[in-house]
């Protein structure tokens, strides 16, 4: 599924939606100093509704201004958000097209592999000095919680497209009632 | 041949990729080279106070769900004693332990005359807008910046002992890094045995103080304050105690946690250690000696204490200027 032909509007508003929530909301919504990643989840859902191209655009961008909000090394999350993008919306458009479950799965993989890479990064550039308690104490619960986020977030993203493709039906059809009366 | 318009190239996903990837080691190769006045950090110093009043919002709009959350967590109990008692309870033991470090303090010095009292600290109260926006830092965001004077390296302290220190200064807001942040390096010591280490936090979210031997007699509930050296914290602030001690005969070193008396999580505002005024005493003193026609030697016990200050001043702007763990590794070298 490579929807990124579709309009931009619904992904410029959903960017800027995740970085107010990430700047307002996770900070405050923090359980044991493990703060939900909102960027990440965004760009692994665009990846999956519109594919590699346009979620590594927006995962660098995102990246970007996560490293200016947070404390960390600039350059970082652009990497791995803008490589996460492009992976997850590759095998997307090869293998999961369409399953909600399977979709669903992707996320909690998707999210581990990009806290993981951003942890790897990290020890790589010296930052963080002890990978395996990063690991354990960084990764694994920033994973729980970013998929339990995640998975409360796609069902209803989805629930609105179908709504939405209900409603756009419905009118095509009273259209051509319409006319077939004239 | 009929000629057909060109169509316009369309850049392909992988050509975009490898440019992202060449885009961010660029930013990361520039972030790590530059200092602390580098375009990255001015950059990022411009988009805090652009988003501070966002974060502003987010902490007031959390503030009743956090009092319902803490509500909820002591049912049974009334709410307003458990935090009073809470908070009194905190006040005490840092009295008590700041007590002890001036009792002692009074005692090995007080055959020394004309000592400056290091405790005499100008400070600057500071509200609490907005904690970490990421899981890999430990920090605290304030509303107070380089407008309020604040700068790189000041200490920042609740009211009863240490919080951290500060990394970064906007406009109108500064990022504190707290002590129990595994980038952290405080220059402590015991206060019963004077044996002194280095208070470090952790990614477990454990505070450790390293680098006492297996000769030094540590128990658990010892107190650990501030040594002073390095010249970035005042001397005598406190810590927290000792929570465990655990250590086998091939260790170097003993394993101390340590139980931080500040719990960050209940603060909403805190202090910033703008400047000492024993140092300024001691330089307006220096300067009227010196118009007296006397010379600094007359006092040096004045001048080492001033010159430590300058010091401690001097490692925290280049802590601004350059790394800014810079004052942390005067830290360890002043052990």
């Amino acid at each position: 599924m490579d929807n990124s032909g579709s309009s931009l509007k619904p992904t410029v508003l959903g960017a800027v939606i995740t970085m107010a929530l990430q700047i307002i909301i996770a900070p405050n919504i923090a359980i044991n100093d493990v703060v939900p990643n909102f960027a990440l989840l965004f760009t692994v859902i665009t990846a999956i509704r519109y594919g590699s191209m346009r979620a590594s655009t927006v995962g660098f961008i995102l990246g970007l201004i996560y490293d200016l909000i947070a404390q960390g090394p600039i350059g970082v999350m652009p990497l791995v958000l803008s490589l996460l993008g492009y992976g997850a919306g590759s095998l997307n458009k090869g293998m999961l097209a369409g399953s909600l479950p399977m979709q669903l799965g992707m996320i909690l993989v998707a999210v581990f592999f990009g806290e993981l890479l951003h942890s790897v990064i990290l020890a790589i550039i010296g930052y963080d000095s002890d990978f395996l308690m990063s690991l354990l104490m960084r990764v694994l619960p920033g994973t729980v919680y970013d998929s339990v986020i995640g998975l409360i977030l796609l069902p209803l993203l989805t629930r609105g497209d179908n709504s939405r493709k209900r409603r756009s039906e419905s009118s095509l059809r009273s259209i051509d009632m319409r006319r077939k009366r004239r | 041949m009929a000629l057909s318009p060109k169509k316009p190239k369309k850049l392909s996903g992988g050509f975009l990729l490898i440019l992202f990837i060449v885009l961010s080691i660029v930013l990361m190769t520039v972030w790590i080279r530059e200092g602390a006045s580098g375009p990255l950090h001015s950059v990022r110093s411009g988009f805090a106070t652009i988003t501070m009043p966002f974060q502003y919002a987010g902490a007031m709009l959390s503030r009743p769900f956090q009092a319902v959350g803490n509500l909820t967590a002591n049912l049974g109990a009334d709410q307003e004693d458990i935090s009073t008692l809470t908070a009194e309870n905190e006040e005490l033991r840092a009295l008590v332990m700041q007590l002890e470090e001036y009792r002692q303090e009074n005692e090995r010095l007080s055959k020394m005359l004309e000592l400056a009292d290091t405790y005499s600290l100008d400070s600057t109260g500071a509200r609490v807008i907005s904690r970490s926006a990421d899981t890999w830092n430990r920090i605290l965001t304030i509303d107070k910046g380089s407008s309020s004077g604040l700068r790189v390296g000041m200490p920042v302290l609740s009211a009863n002992g240490l919080l951290g220190q500060i990394e970064s200064v906007s406009q109108f807001s500064s990022t504190v890094r707290l002590i129990t942040d595994s980038q952290s390096g405080v220059a402590a010591f015991l206060q019963s045995s004077r044996t002194e280490g280095i208070v470090s936090g952790s990614a477990e979210g454990l505070v450790y103080l390293s680098y006492i031997p297996l000769t030094a007699t540590v128990q658990p509930g010892d107190v650990v304050v501030t040594s002073g050296a390095g010249g970035v914290y005042p001397k005598g602030i406190a810590i927290g105690e000792v929570a465990s001690v655990d250590f086998s005969p091939t260790d170097v070193y003993q394993t101390i946690i340590i139980k931080p008396i500040t719990r960050v999580s209940t603060y909403e505002e805190v202090l910033v250690l703008v400047g000492n005024q024993s140092e300024v005493k001691i330089n307006v003193n220096v300067g009227s000696q010196s118009s007296d026609g006397s010379t600094d030697q007359e006092n040096p016990a004045s001048n080492a204490e001033s010159s430590n200050s300058t010091g401690g001043s001097d490692d925290a702007v280049s802590g601004s200027s350059g790394n800014p763990d810079t004052p942390i590794a005067g830290g360890s070298d002043g052990q």
